[in-house]
């Protein structure tokens, strides 16, 4: 359990970074891009990446690391730590599903040392973060020496483990819609011990008018799919009423009919979807409770 | 004050928190390469050919050597049992048997370049073919273990007291369970490791071993066996050792490749298993497949147990086939259980070898007795710890010979406990009748609570000896030497209180020195819950054998025919402390005054004692757990509410430390129950290879615990002492099976498996509510 000889690099600015990143790719060699090393470390100490170079973002912290508020967003560095997310009142005032989440990711050790676009960039599909990007439709911007483009978490995650980033690009900036008015997020995973990554895992957000009805729902699924499953256009019966536990539970029957998530050792098939059904059902019914709370 | 029975600090405490441990991955020798092994990714396979000849090119590499290197015989048998086909691993063998047998061994200037070069071995293998499940290896027709050998079956356990056939057909009452339970990983936080080292430049070769062991003295025999060389010429030494519960115990390939190939290098070598190393090759636990039944009177007495089990052995038989002997012996446990049959197959696979994890044997046995016992109370409408009251020994009734035939085969006898206190102790603590009403009728809600309780015994403290040296130097401080290494269990401080109570001297006074097989000349080890009785009442043998030599020479010196008592580290004259020697002028005396003069003194020169203690047979621990889950019905999930455990250990030498033990032992329990479990494909290969498949149970899934002790002393020990360390991991996952099982009462769920995973649960229930019910309802 000892990694392959690598270079290490460890620019001083995203520039230097971006310029090593091109430079490295363009003559072939293999390239691993080091935030918080929660993952990539045990990839590299098993053996099952041995990449020629890596370059350590962990010096960019005046470039990557900021959760600056904006009209109706909230822009987030990509180097900033979980237990910055986690302890940031301003993260819990408008955008509260990123408290609930950070609180279900992992241990202290984990939370100080990993960061935001860390575990964006893995797209593990039962984790948190990207369950929470892909909810809010966060937008994502990837930098490269000659380039930089925005694009919406729905064209960032392609499959397992698999982003559309290109090779020469560094995911630097994270932004994210501040929680509309009359509104309640939630969400609602089951793992086998806290800290875990979910078997399954359910974030919903609900809207409501001013006469108590849904006007706008979004719900997304972790665990039961390559990446984060985007449920929101299933959701329209229930725009314009007041539904009860039970019908959203049946509504969530329907919907989750057709998932066709892997089975492992500890989960199979038949039971990740059933946890799917009961962590929508109870993430919407959460959210609901939410706005009726505020 | 006596400082038996205190809860005194551990002494080592605050340098291990500090990290100023030294472990054997902190010990570094000048010259010292490092070792990766190649092992097999195939179950089970013919070696055909190793090319290391690019290996041998990879920066740092120093050495390989493999099945090429040369022929080794197979590991001595720890464990010879009657029935038992013995087959042990052999080094550099020619035919793999599990995955992760040792192929061969890059020696290296760093452990990554050892790593580099494992990379770049090339082994051509001949796939034999496997099986890994035990069911499936004894069938007609199942693929051979091991080649050469026509059956895979290892050993024949029987048990038989009075006539349990004819008593079970002649029960009006009877129930059945059926029950497999999970393999497990001993996984301390600190994995194997070993250092070995010759020295050639004396008169004869001597070979210095630092290992993270649990038995030091038996390494060094079976090095002397092993390189045809004598005691006297090897010095193992278990510097710190990180946890150890039951997977240092055994003796590996590794053990003695390490120890070879630093003798073909001439150089220190040093091997540290990683975590994936560890859940591959160092043995696990706890499989076995029980079939068991009850028969019963209709007021819920005992009148006959059966059990047909198989117990799977993995590839070879590391320590025997110790683990399901003690099943078979103690099914029935604290219970009067007047007809008694036991039939245990034991079975090789090809997968890891099974031997002694913390229990060893007995979470199995518990399990056994007190599930039969929930099913006869639920069959007869009884509360389930009144049947257990029922049919519990009495403590008017020891010795009590339960008629079995304990592992050396004798009579396997109880010597003391009273099991009606304990379990009346256990419902009040745990407050029994409270959470019963509490509860609630049968739930359909999401959420149900369920009570279990379960009451396991432990035979502790067995021989065949432990030794102590107790030393007073010249500064009066008192040293404690004994072959029982710690992993630690905290004996730097129990054995020093039990020396210090004898010499009346201050705690800071006795230094405990341990692990070190050229400090005292015999030593069996810290294993099967053994060192407080039989270390401890060496110990005390031998410091009381010191006092009396202190005495006698005190006496002499202050010319006194008047009563004399020690304190505060001199010994004096009762009632004239003005007439009062030193510990260290007393040692100073008998050490002879100057070079060339005579020794006039009465007592034999020097001022230490040895004493060997040789329990006559083990003595019984009992204890009782009480747990309270709340089971999620839609989720499957299962969450401790309440965990409650009274235990006996008999005198109780530092009561907060037996407390850290038995919270261990739970913690342990509730793994096997609710967590743990090391997984193989039916042909072999492990499916749970890190912390993130094989899951351990962490502070968030271990509850406060109310943990109470009660003290019937042992009669066969100076101490009064039973033993402890395996105690909580013993009755724990029955208590907690049976708290599961009774929140779903309603759906009449029965758990046949362990670890609860929460998938079967919440399967169990779909199936039982598609029979006759709704299904809860998802929100």
């Amino acid at each position: 359990m000892k990694p392959c000889a690598f270079q290490l690099y460890t620019p001083s600015t995203l520039e230097d970074a971006l310029e090593a990143l091109w430079e490295l790719t363009e003559e072939g060699r293999s390239v691993k891009v080091l935030a918080g090393g929660q993952s990539l470390i045990p990839v590299l100490n098993m053996r099952l990446a041995t990449p020629d170079v890596l370059i350590d973002l962990n010096e960019l912290d005046s470039d990557l690391n900021f959760i600056s508020p904006d009209t109706n967003h909230i822009k987030i560095g990509a180097l900033t730590r979980h237990y910055q997310l986690e302890t940031s009142p301003l993260i819990s005032k408008n955008v509260p599903i990123i408290t609930e989440a950070e609180r279900l990711i992992g241990h202290v050790a984990i939370r100080s040392r990993g960061t935001l676009g860390g575990s964006l960039a893995h797209a593990d599909p039962s984790a948190e973060l990207p369950l929470v990007a892909s909810l809010l439709n966060a937008r994502m911007t990837l930098q490269s020496k000659h380039a930089t483009r925005t694009i919406p978490a729905a064209e960032f995650f392609l499959a397992y483990l698999m982003t559309s980033m290109e090779p020469t690009e560094i995911l630097t900036e994270i932004t994210i819609p501040t929680l509309p008015g009359r509104s309640g997020q939630s969400i609602q995973e089951f793992a086998l011990r806290h800290g875990d990554f979910a078997i399954a895992v359910a974030g919903a957000q609900v809207t409501m008018d001013e006469d108590g009805c849904i006007s706008d729902a979004r719900l997304t699924l972790g665990g039961v799919g390559g990446t984060p499953l985007d449920m929101s256009a299933s959701l329209a019966p229930l725009v314009g009423s007041r539904p009860l536990p039970e019908d959203i539970e049946r509504l969530m029957k329907e919907i989750c009919q057709d998932l066709e998530p892997d089975g492992d050792i500890h989960a199979d098939s038949a039971y990740r979807k059933d946890l799917a059904i009961t962590l929508s059902t109870r993430a919407l019914v959460d959210g609901l409770q939410k706005v009726k709370d505020s | 004050m006596n400082y038996v029975g205190q809860d005194v600090r551990r002494v080592n405490d605050g340098r291990l928190l500090r990290g100023h441990g030294q472990y054997i991955a902190d010990i570094y020798r000048p010259g010292m390469a490092y070792v990766a092994f190649v092992r097999s990714p195939h179950p089970h396979a013919r070696v055909k050919a190793v090319d290391v000849k690019q290996a041998e090119k990879v920066l740092g590499v120093l050495g390989i050597y493999s099945v090429d290197s040369d022929l080794f015989p197979p590991l001595p048998l720890l464990f010879p049992y009657s029935t038992l086909d013995a087959i042990t691993q052999t080094p550099f063998g020619r035919e793999v048997h599990h995955v992760g047998e040792p192929v061969a061994m890059v020696v290296a200037d760093s452990r990554y370049h050892a790593e580099d070069g494992v990379a770049a071995v090339q082994v051509e293998y001949e796939l034999l073919p496997s099986v890994a499940e035990m069911t499936r290896a004894m069938q007609k027709g199942a693929p051979r273990v091991h080649s050469q050998h026509p059956s895979n079956q290892a050993a024949i356990i029987m048990q038989d007291v009075g006539d349990a056939m004819e008593a079970m057909n002649q029960s009006p009452v009877v129930v059945t369970c059926d029950i497999k339970m999970g393999r497990v990983s001993c996984a301390p936080i600190e994995t194997r490791g070993l250092l070995a080292e010759w020295n050639e430049a004396g008169n004869e070769p001597e070979l210095h071993v630092y290992a993270a062991t649990q038995t030091p003295h038996m390494m060094q025999r079976i090095y002397a066996e092993l390189f045809q060389i004598n005691e006297r010429q090897i010095r193992v030494q278990a510097p710190d050792v990180g946890g150890a519960f039951g997977a240092k115990e055994p003796f590996y390939v590794e053990d003695f490749l390490i120890a070879w190939v630093a003798r073909e290098m001439g150089r220190p070598v040093v091997w540290i298993e990683d975590r994936l190393e560890h859940l591959l090759t160092s043995v696990h636990e706890r499989e076995q497949l029980h079939h068991a039944k009850m028969g019963l009177t209709h007021d819920g007495r005992i009148l006959s147990v059966t059990d047909e089990f198989l117990a799977n052995t993995g590839a070879y038989v590391p320590w025997g086939v110790i683990v399901p002997i003690i099943t078979s012996t103690l099914i029935p446990g604290p219970y009067k259980v007047p007809n008694y049959s036991c039939k245990g197959t034991v079975v090789y696979t090809n997968t890891t070898p099974l031997a002694p994890y913390r229990g060893a044997g007995r979470p199995q046995a518990a399990m056994v007795i007190n599930r039969l016992l929930d099913r006869a109370a639920a069959v007869l409408d009884l509360d389930s710890a009144l049947i257990r009251e029922r049919n519990l020994i009495q403590p008017s009734e020891f010795p009590y010979a339960t008629g079995l035939m304990s592992r050396e085969g004798t009579p396997m006898v109880l010597d003391s406990g009273d099991y009606p206190a304990l379990l009346k102790m256990l419902k009040e603590a745990g407050e029994y009748a409270r959470w019963q009403e509490a509860k609630g009728g049968e739930s359909t809600s999401a959420r149900a609570i369920g009570v279990g309780i379960a009451i396991g015994i432990e035979n502790t403290g067995m021989g065949p000896h432990e030794g102590a040296t107790v030393t007073v130097g010249t500064d009066g401080h008192i040293t404690v030497i004994t072959g029982a290494a710690s992993q630690g269990q905290g004996h730097e401080t129990t054995l020093a209180q039990i020396a210090a109570d004898a010499f009346a001297a201050p705690m800071d006074w006795v230094h405990v020195i341990e692990g070190d097989s050229q400090k005292i000349a015999y030593g069996t080890g810290t294993f099967a819950s053994r060192t407080a009785v039989v270390a401890g009442s060496a110990v005390k043998l031998a410091s009381d054998q010191l006092r009396g030599k202190m005495i006698d020479l005190a006496a002499y010196l202050l010319k006194s025919g008047q009563p004399l008592e020690m304190a505060e580290g001199t010994i004096r004259v009762v009632g004239d402390p003005t007439r009062c020697i030193s510990f260290g002028n007393l040692a100073l005396a008998a050490s002879g005054q100057f070079p060339g003069s005579s020794y006039t003194l009465p007592t034999a020169p020097g001022m230490s004692a040895t004493t060997y203690f040789t329990p006559a047979g083990a003595t019984y621990a009992a204890g009782g757990h009480m747990v309270v889950v709340a089971v999620d019905r839609v989720t499957g999930k299962v969450e401790i509410l309440s965990y409650t455990a009274v235990h006996d250990a008999g005198t109780l030498i530092n009561p907060k430390i037996v407390t850290g033990q038995i919270q261990g032992g739970i913690s342990g329990g509730i793994g096997t129950a609710l967590l743990e479990e090391i997984r193989f494909d039916d042909e072999g290969q492990l499916l749970t290879g890190s912390f993130m498949d094989y899951l351990l149970p962490t502070t968030r899934d271990v509850p406060d615990m109310t943990i109470q002790h009660l003290s019937t002393p042992s009669p066969l020990n100076p101490l009064g002492a039973k033993g402890v360390g395996e105690s909580g991991a013993i009755p724990s996952p029955s208590a907690i099976v049976a708290a599961v099982e009774d929140a779903l009462k309603v759906d009449m769920v029965q758990i046949n498996n362990i670890p609860i995973q929460p998938m079967m649960v919440r399967n169990s229930i779909l199936k039982s509510v598609a029979t006759d019910r709704e299904a809860p309802t998802h929100g």
